[in-house]
């Protein structure tokens, strides 16, 4: 049997291979609350960290809370990215042991950040009118997405829910994209499927709209397949599952998927988590 | 100094001792570490069917480690061969394919079915369970060890590595017999039958119920059973349980491992295994040792101590 020789070196960086995602220290520039849920974590990192595509997102080493200290890294979605002095961004809520280290962060602390990861959001050039729908933290993922629909000169409506009016995120943000936003809550009763359906049909009846794109609710989720279905829209979905190594070695993080009638079982942190929405299952 | 980091497992030679354990391990490793530094890259487990998996939650995190039943999902063996296999073909690295199968015979077929040129070496992962005899793992006791590995040495040619399950009383015993049937090094070893349970539902942690422990928790318990391997057998033993740095693959090593595989550590920082093989290159240079090999048993037991070490042997 043929065997691999021995090798002449002793594992020197073959030519020409660099990294194209990393582990690097990074330095807090502020965190701080937006309101009673949500935080917003602005970092100072590396270039090849900001080269992070709408929907793709990092794995945080999160610094260990009072009580509790976070063995694995946890996966967040990027909410910003800016360019010299190369600056990220993510909004997250404290609901576990590694949000709440999160939480402690000071402006200097280090914060080891792993990504850019998944595959993230596409947008095809040649549309000029999309819808984006999410709630709760899911509005975060879809922020980088709306600014780089309006560079590309797509229009972008953004039906944002959450439960109450004061919890909902990133409205301005959305805005100063020339986003049209439309809010809805729980606490106002507009938040269910029946209304944010109205809401699209009215658009694409409008305006118009050639994609969805959403995150965050799986009952938002069904309107959006029916709706993609019968007006023929595209659709994108990013979604979450608790995840171990965030690149696709553990399979720790799947979700089954309906590919024309199969149902097929793939890893969100590397086949994803960005997918086709008429394949998405809750 | 230059300090020669390549070791010999058998008839493979390898650059230096460092190789990811299987299931800890995929080819978008790429993107972090350059996969022409490593010693050796070893594979996922496949078996020749399709497996789906465990239901999920599939991984729980302990203090200092993690508790997995992912459940061996596998594309099965065609799938293997016409779409993994080639993922690694621009790689000079030797592959290790990690198999298992149900029964000893299905072991044997598998192992047969990926001895190609493209494959360096055959893993057998034989902690899994054996549905001839109950579902108990081969690597529980040593007749079911000796005959599967007899099995996968009369069905391959390629170097047969037999990866131990730690769930056994008398890991030595275990390591005899996969010696004596044929395998060519031993890999100690897999993860640590655990549970967890959640208070808030009173449901396990897992939807498997149990699962396999890894991570810096359980690296004295499995150095503890690479030095009783080691100490047993006369081929390689090849060290799977918590290294995290340098300083744990040189205690490993010094306790009787050839070579070592990082697993859980590349989860937390994904470059592990080329900072473990720098480090390990620094701790040679810093201990003036010219050869990593040399640090293979070197650890320095004053022989008066031995039969103060009758306790741990296991009772007959």
């Amino acid at each position: 049997m043929l065997q691999k020789s021995t090798l002449p070196n002793h594992g020197n960086t073959r030519d020409g291979w660099r990294p194209t995602v990393s582990a690097e220290t990074t330095l807090v520039l502020s965190n701080q609350a937006v309101n009673s849920e949500y935080r917003r974590l602005v970092l100072s990192c590396a270039a090849l960290a900001v080269s992070a595509q709408p929907g793709q997102f990092f794995q945080l080493l999160c610094p260990a809370p009072a009580g509790g200290k976070p063995f694995l890294r946890r996966p967040m979605s990027v909410y910003g990215t800016r360019q010299e002095p190369s600056q990220l961004e993510f909004l997250y809520k404290v609901t576990g042991t590694g949000t709440r280290g999160l939480e402690t962060l000071h402006p200097g602390d280090p914060l080891d950040i792993f990504g850019p990861l998944g595959v993230g959001f596409e947008l095809d050039p040649s549309w000029r009118s999309i819808a984006v729908v999410g709630r709760g933290a899911g509005l975060a993922t879809l922020v980088p997405l709306a600014s780089a629909a309006t560079r590309a000169g797509i229009h972008v409506t953004a039906i944002l829910s959450a439960r109450r009016p004061d919890l909902l995120v990133s409205v301005d943000l959305f805005r100063s994209y020339g986003a049209n936003v439309v809010g809805v809550t729980d606490a106002e009763a507009t938040s269910g499927p029946a209304n944010v359906e109205k809401i699209l049909r009215t658009l694409i009846a409008g305006r118009g709209c050639n994609a969805f794109f959403t995150c965050g609710s799986s009952r938002l989720m069904r309107v959006l397949q029916r709706l993609a279905a019968e007006f023929g829209l595209a659709g994108q979905i990013a979604m979450e599952q608790q995840m171990a190594c965030g690149i696709g070695l553990c399979h720790c993080c799947v979700r089954d998927f309906n590919v024309e009638g199969e149902i097929v079982s793939r890893r969100v942190c590397w086949d994803g988590p960005v997918f086709d929405l008429a394949e998405a299952m809750p | 100094m230059s300090v020669d980091l390549s070791v010999a497992i058998g008839s493979l030679r390898m650059r230096n001792p460092v190789m990811p354990a299987s299931g800890t391990f995929a080819e978008g490793l790429d993107k972090v570490i350059d996969f022409e530094r490593l010693g050796a890259l070893v594979t996922k487990t496949i078996t020749r069917e399709l497996r789906t998996g465990n239901p999920l939650p599939r991984v729980v995190e302990q203090p200092g480690g993690l508790i997995n039943s992912i459940g061996i999902p596998s594309k099965g063996l065609d799938y293997f061969i016409e779409h993994t296999l080639p993922l690694y073909a621009p790689f000079s690295t030797p592959l290790v394919v990690s198999i298992s199968a149900p029964t000893a015979e299905g072991f044997a077929s598998l192992a047969r079915a990926v001895s190609v040129p493209e494959v360096a070496a055959i893993e057998a992962n034989i902690s899994c369970p054996n549905i001839e005899e109950d579902g108990k793992a081969f690597a529980m006791t040593p007749e079911s060890t000796e005959r599967v590995t007899s099995a996968l040495r009369s069905a391959t040619g390629l170097p047969l590595w037999v990866k131990l399950t730690p769930n056994t009383g008398d890991i030595a015993t275990i390591a005899s017999a996969a010696e004596r049937a044929g395998a060519d090094a031993l890999v100690v070893a897999n993860t640590i039958l655990a549970m967890a349970v959640d208070l808030k539902t009173f449901r396990p942690c897992l939807g498997n119920i149990l699962g396999g422990l890894s991570g810096p928790a359980v690296k004295p318990i499995i150095l503890r059973q690479v030095y009783q391997c080691a100490k047993t057998v006369r081929i390689p033993v090849i060290g799977c349980g918590g290294i995290a740095t340098a300083e744990d693959a040189a205690e490993f090593m010094l306790a009787g491992a050839t070579a070592v595989q990082v697993g859980t550590a590349t989860f937390i920082k994904p470059d592990t295994m080329v900072q473990v093989i720098e480090g390990l290159e620094h701790f040679c240079v810093h201990r003036d040792i010219g050869r990593v090999g040399d640090l293979t048993g070197a650890l320095v037991v004053e022989e008066s101590d031995e039969p103060d070490m009758a306790w741990m042997e296991p009772a007959q």
